[in-house]
């Protein structure tokens, strides 16, 4: 399903929906967002790009970036009992409210379930989208 | 016997319609909701209330979200990609 209309508009939107998903998930606790809502970006832009230019094999790589999204979040809470004393606990620096580099382990869980979620929807759709093109 | 279900449905739908019209919103209830409105941007540094509610005061939730997630996807990637014809 590729037409010369869709390629050129895929190609003109993508940097910007890209982009747009990476600030939902950086900037999670100043605006309304966070790891989710941005992740869900960041997957229908890859499933775009499966329906626009076809699927190529990369569903390995997928879920090695899927995994370490949940290690990296896994991680910071085990820190969490090492630096604060319970699991989870915010042990980094707040910094001054209103700013990006404020909320400690905030927006590294962010961007960790963001990273996870973004990997995990394109695998998602990557194997529904290969099964389908298996079945016709 | 359709219509009396469809009747006792729609008198169910109205007593709830009706009775949640009367309630008040705007209220905070209970002493955790006060805490985290004084006391969560100052604690969590995160300007955002439910961002910080979701990742710091509740983050045990957000690793369930997580972990249901993962399983899905291995639900997923089991059964549909089984088959290699």
């Amino acid at each position: 399903m590729s037409s010369r209309i869709i390629e050129t508009a895929t190609n003109i939107m993508m940097p910007f929906m890209i982009l747009f998903g990476i600030y939902i998930i950086i900037n999670g606790h100043l605006t309304p967002g966070g790891g989710f809502q941005g992740g869900v970006i960041l997957g229908s832009c890859a499933l775009l790009l499966y329906i626009v230019f076809g699927i190529k094999k990369q569903a390995k790589k997928l879920s090695i970036l899927e995994n370490m999204g949940a290690l990296i979040f896994l991680f910071v809470g085990i820190l969490g009992i090492i630096f604060g004393g319970f699991l989870f606990s915010n042990f980094i620096a707040k910094g001054t409210p209103g700013t990006t580099l404020s909320g400690g382990t905030i927006s590294i869980i962010n961007i960790a379930i963001g990273l996870k979620v973004a990997t995990g929807f394109a695998l998602l759709f990557f194997i529904v989208l290969q099964y389908i093109e298996r079945r016709d | 016997m359709k219509g009396i279900i469809g009747i006792i449905i729609v008198l169910i739908l109205g007593v709830l319609i009706f009775s949640s019209l009367r309630l008040e919103y705007g209220n905070s209830v209970g002493i955790t909701a006060e805490m985290y409105i004084e006391k969560g941007v100052s604690e969590t540094g995160a300007v955002n209330l439910v961002t910080s509610i979701l990742a710091d005061y509740r983050v045990y939730d957000t690793l369930g979200e997580t972990i249901i997630l993962f399983i899905a996807i291995l639900g997923v990637s089991m059964v549909l990609k089984g088959d290699k014809k």
